[in-house]
């Protein structure tokens, strides 16, 4: 076991820009056989920078970790990540969020696959039911906590997971894995990974999972893929990537639908109708989707040219909203350390996005971004950058700058600080909704039968990007070989965050009957302020136990009065006291990597979650433990037992009342056996 | 768009990489392997203990050989030192744990490898089918990627135990 696997070529190189030459062959002898066998003889990738050495708050999950936790979904990886809110919905509803502002469309986090962003811009958010990829053809999955909008523009602003799968190069052979247990009905994933003349590696993988359905009958999802990556290098300088995946995923959903008891329009009344007056409707949520990649990169004598493109057509159907969308993206990006003491990077790019909704949403982002990274001194560096993007249909021209600062004491510390701004644009559904019917019932009520209208609206004609100054400072230490510390605080402060507030209620008539119609209303409304602490501690106790601590701490305020862009004689209520507490305070967890023996590996992971509070329900605190057992019965074959929470019954770690009404339910102890077999 | 175009003319046209930055990171890789190899590996016949004192044996010349020194300079230390010899033929080749066999010397790989046999030495070489040949760890290109081939039957009749793992990360062998 290794301290903190130490190279990254992902998103983290684009966060600071140390110089070209760092990633001379010294570095190769300090990296182990595994990372020795991913490292490219073209480095066509921006950067190559040690993890210790970025100025962020971040953490990595390479291939070694993800089969030691046995885990095959996604979401269960970064379970384990400090500082990062995970909390389980269903099986395949997950609140994934970084630095709070959770929830099933948690907007302020974006993900990508490869580069490629699989951040849903229809509701905001990402479907991480259809993201379940092989999870032995991931590399490595980057974390990052904290704005990313200078790089990666709208919708990193606190936090981005960028997702790398292994390069064809890496996955010659054959591969099966067949996974069951008592919540997992099955997970099986083959693949196929050939070179294709001397300089050229192919793969193709499929992937099946379905969990079963619980005891509360809502949550059992399934998710059928194909995954197809295509390497290949040219000459001495170029290598290309394409990649294409079609993904076919359902999950069952439960939502509640409000009645009665919304007269008088506030909160605690909807509070109080939860399981007791409102009625449930559930049924499959599909989304089916295919994407295809094309990455070209070049290395240059001072630096790289890369361009990138991507397609994605995809299909919803589920019970709040149903629409057909199509994104096309392409960004160019170019790196030049035109002097020794400054590494230039500058990019653009353009994306389209069209969707059919109710109304049609189009909208087409350019962009264009620059940062120097200058060395100035031996020890300290300042990056200084900024994206400008342009959206032409929804919010204008967006500015994220950003400055960042770091010293490098010595080779066993380093600090750093940095300001940054980064923007949310607003999505389709909270751009375009009007007049939406979500429901239509008979309720019976004192007044007589009513016929019940709930509409749900833009408040607004044209919405305003959430923006948000993030103010950061940290400290990375390497004690000793054997022991690091890494701390991170931060002051977030936003603006224009947009909200559903509860509108007022009509009684009219329609066609005879007696109506009641709850209005919500969708835009900017409010300023909040957020500040926190993460920490964690790695130590490597012996050749065989590795411990990480780490611990976070977060507290959100969405300030007192909402922002004036709506009437606030519309504002009977508002869900501010639901974004502020849908995240938990304080997160613990402890691992434990275990080598028993050189073919046996373990892992045990606890956790503590402080309570969800929201005022409109309650999450109580709990502790959880994950264990797994990988055992290499000889070079072909694997066997891994894993279990999952066992150390509750049944808890609840997140209440998605508010996403759209979907029904959470309560996760239990589970456990799965795994077979992986390569020849 | 238009600005990306302006700063290219600024800073100057892409210019290719020079070939040599290719080669410096083959090279790279494959002393980090010779070395990080040691670790996966029990010499039952050695008498020399590889946790207090790894010695590396060259036979023939080539770059590999700049590149050896410099990582074995950085990686010693003084709970482990990292010896470096050259030989010109095999019967110069003494008690190394780690033999790497440059291409030239092939001609004379027969006398090599019996020597290599009976001294329980890892033979290591980027020759082309080395391992079916008989050498123990061929290291061979994989596209954009350097991997290696085990011959682990080879190395089991020498007395070099190579651990699972490692032949679990060989060539083909990738979960």
């Amino acid at each position: 076991m290794k301290l903190a696997a130490p190279y990254l070529v992902g998103i983290l190189c684009l966060i600071s820009t140390s110089p070209l030459t760092a990633n001379s062959e010294e570095d190769f002898w300090n990296l182990s056989i595994e990372q020795l066998l991913s490292t490219p003889i073209i480095s066509a990738s921006k950067k190559e920078e040690r993890l210790f050495d970025v100025p962020a708050s971040i953490h990595l999950i390479n291939a070694d970790m993800i089969e030691r936790t046995g885990n095959i979904t996604i979401p269960e990886l970064l379970k384990g990540v400090p500082g990062l809110a995970t909390a389980r919905s269903n099986p395949g509803n997950w609140s994934i969020t970084s630095r709070g502002f959770g929830g099933r469309f948690a907007n302020k986090l974006l993900v990508l696959v490869d580069g490629r962003s699989i951040y849903n811009t229809g509701y905001s958010g990402v479907y991480w039911n259809a993201q379940n990829m092989y999870v032995n053809d991931i590399e490595r999955i980057e974390v990052v906590k904290g704005p990313g909008g200078t790089h990666w523009g709208a919708n990193a602003m606190n936090g981005v997971i960028n997702i790398i799968s292994k390069s064809a190069f890496d996955t010659i052979g054959t591969n099966v894995e067949v996974a069951a247990g008592n919540e997992i009905e099955h997970g099986m994933a083959a693949r196929y990974g050939a070179m294709v003349g001397e300089n050229s590696a192919l793969r193709v993988t499929t992937n099946s999972i379905r969990s079963r359905a619980g005891n509360d009958g809502y949550d059992s999802f399934t998710e059928q893929r194909v995954d197809l990556r295509w390497d290949l290098i040219v000459g001495d300088d170029v290598t290309l990537n394409i990649q294409s995946g079609y993904s076919d995923s359902s999950v069952l959903d439960g939502f509640y639908l409000p009645n009665e008891s919304i007269i008088g329009s506030s909160s605690a009344s909807m509070s109080n109708t939860r399981g007791l007056n409102s009625s449930t409707t559930y049924g499959d949520s599909t989304l089916e989707s295919f994407h295809v990649l094309g990455k070209w990169e070049k290395t240059l004598s001072n630096g790289t040219l890369s361009v990138k493109s991507f397609a994605e057509f995809s299909t919803l159907d589920s019970l709040p909203a149903k629409y057909d969308s199509q994104t096309v993206d392409i960004e160019l990006l170019y790196r030049n350390r035109f002097h020794e003491k400054h590494d230039l990077m500058i990019g653009a790019g353009a994306r389209q996005i069209k969707m059919e909704l109710t109304k049609g949403f189009h909208n087409n982002i350019y962009n264009a971004f620059v940062q120097d990274e200058i060395e100035v001194t031996e020890k300290d560096t300042l990056a200084i950058g900024a994206k400008l993007e342009y959206f032409t249909d929804i919010i204008g021209a967006e500015l994220e700058p950003s400055i960042r600062y770091s010293r490098k004491w010595n080779e066993s510390q380093l600090s750093w600080a940095s300001i940054s701004r980064a923007i949310r644009s607003p999505s389709a559904g909270e751009t375009k909704a009007a007049q939406t019917l979500l429901s239509s019932q008979l309720i019976n009520t004192v007044q007589g039968p009513l016929t019940l209208i709930t509409t749900m609206e833009s408040s607004m004609e044209k919405m305003e990007a959430e923006r948000l100054t993030a103010y950061e400072i940290g400290h990375r230490c390497k004690i000793n070989d054997r022991t690091m510390i890494d701390v991170s605080a931060f002051y977030n402060s936003y603006d224009n965050i947009i909200t559903m507030n509860y509108g007022d209620s009509v009684y009219g008539q329609y066609m005879g009957m007696m109506t009641l119609t709850n209005e919500y209303l969708i835009g900017n409304a409010l300023s909040p302020t957020s500040y926190g602490v993460e920490l964690s501690f790695e130590q490597t106790i012996n050749n065989a136990i590795l411990a990480e601590i780490s611990y976070s701490y977060l507290n959100i305020d969405m300030g007192d009065q909402p922002h004036l862009t709506i009437d606030p004689s519309q504002l009977a209520t508002n869900y501010s006291l639901l974004l502020e507490k849908n995240t938990p305070t304080h997160q613990c967890s402890l691992r434990l990597n275990y080598d028993i023996s050189e073919s046996l590996k373990s892992q045990m992971a606890y956790r503590y979650i402080s309570e969800i509070d929201t005022g409109s329900s309650l999450i109580p605190s709990y502790t959880q433990m994950d264990m797994s057992l990988v055992w290499d019965l000889n070079e072909y074959v694997a066997f891994s037992l894993v279990g999952k929470n066992l150390l509750e019954d049944d808890h609840l770690e997140y209440d998605m009342f508010l996403d759209l009404g979907t029904i959470s339910t309560k996760v239990g102890p589970s456990y799965f056996a795994k077979v992986n077999v390569s020849f | 768009m238009i600005g990306l175009s302006a700063c290219l003319a600024v800073l100057g046209p892409p210019q290719l990489c020079a070939q040599n930055s290719r080669h410096d990171r083959e090279n790279g890789i494959k002393a980090g392997f010779i070395i990080g190899f040691s670790d996966f590996m029990k010499w039952e016949n050695h008498s020399i203990d590889t946790s207090k004192e790894l010695r590396i044996g060259l036979l023939g010349k080539g770059r590999l050989k700049d590149t050896l020194e410099k990582a074995i300079r950085a990686k010693s230390s003084h709970k482990r030192r990292i010896y470096l010899e050259s030989f010109e033929t095999p019967d110069q080749i003494d008690d190394v744990h780690i033999l790497f066999v440059f291409k030239e010397e092939m001609e004379t790989w027969e006398d090599t490898r019996l020597i290599c046999g009976k001294k329980s030495i890892l033979t290591i070489s980027d020759i082309k089918d080395f391992a079916s040949n008989g050498g123990m760890i061929e290291i061979v290109r994989v596209g954009n990627r350097i991997k290696f081939v085990v011959n682990n039957t080879v190395a089991k009749q020498s007395g070099i135990a190579i651990s699972s793992k490692l032949i679990r990360l060989s060539h083909g062998g990738n979960r």
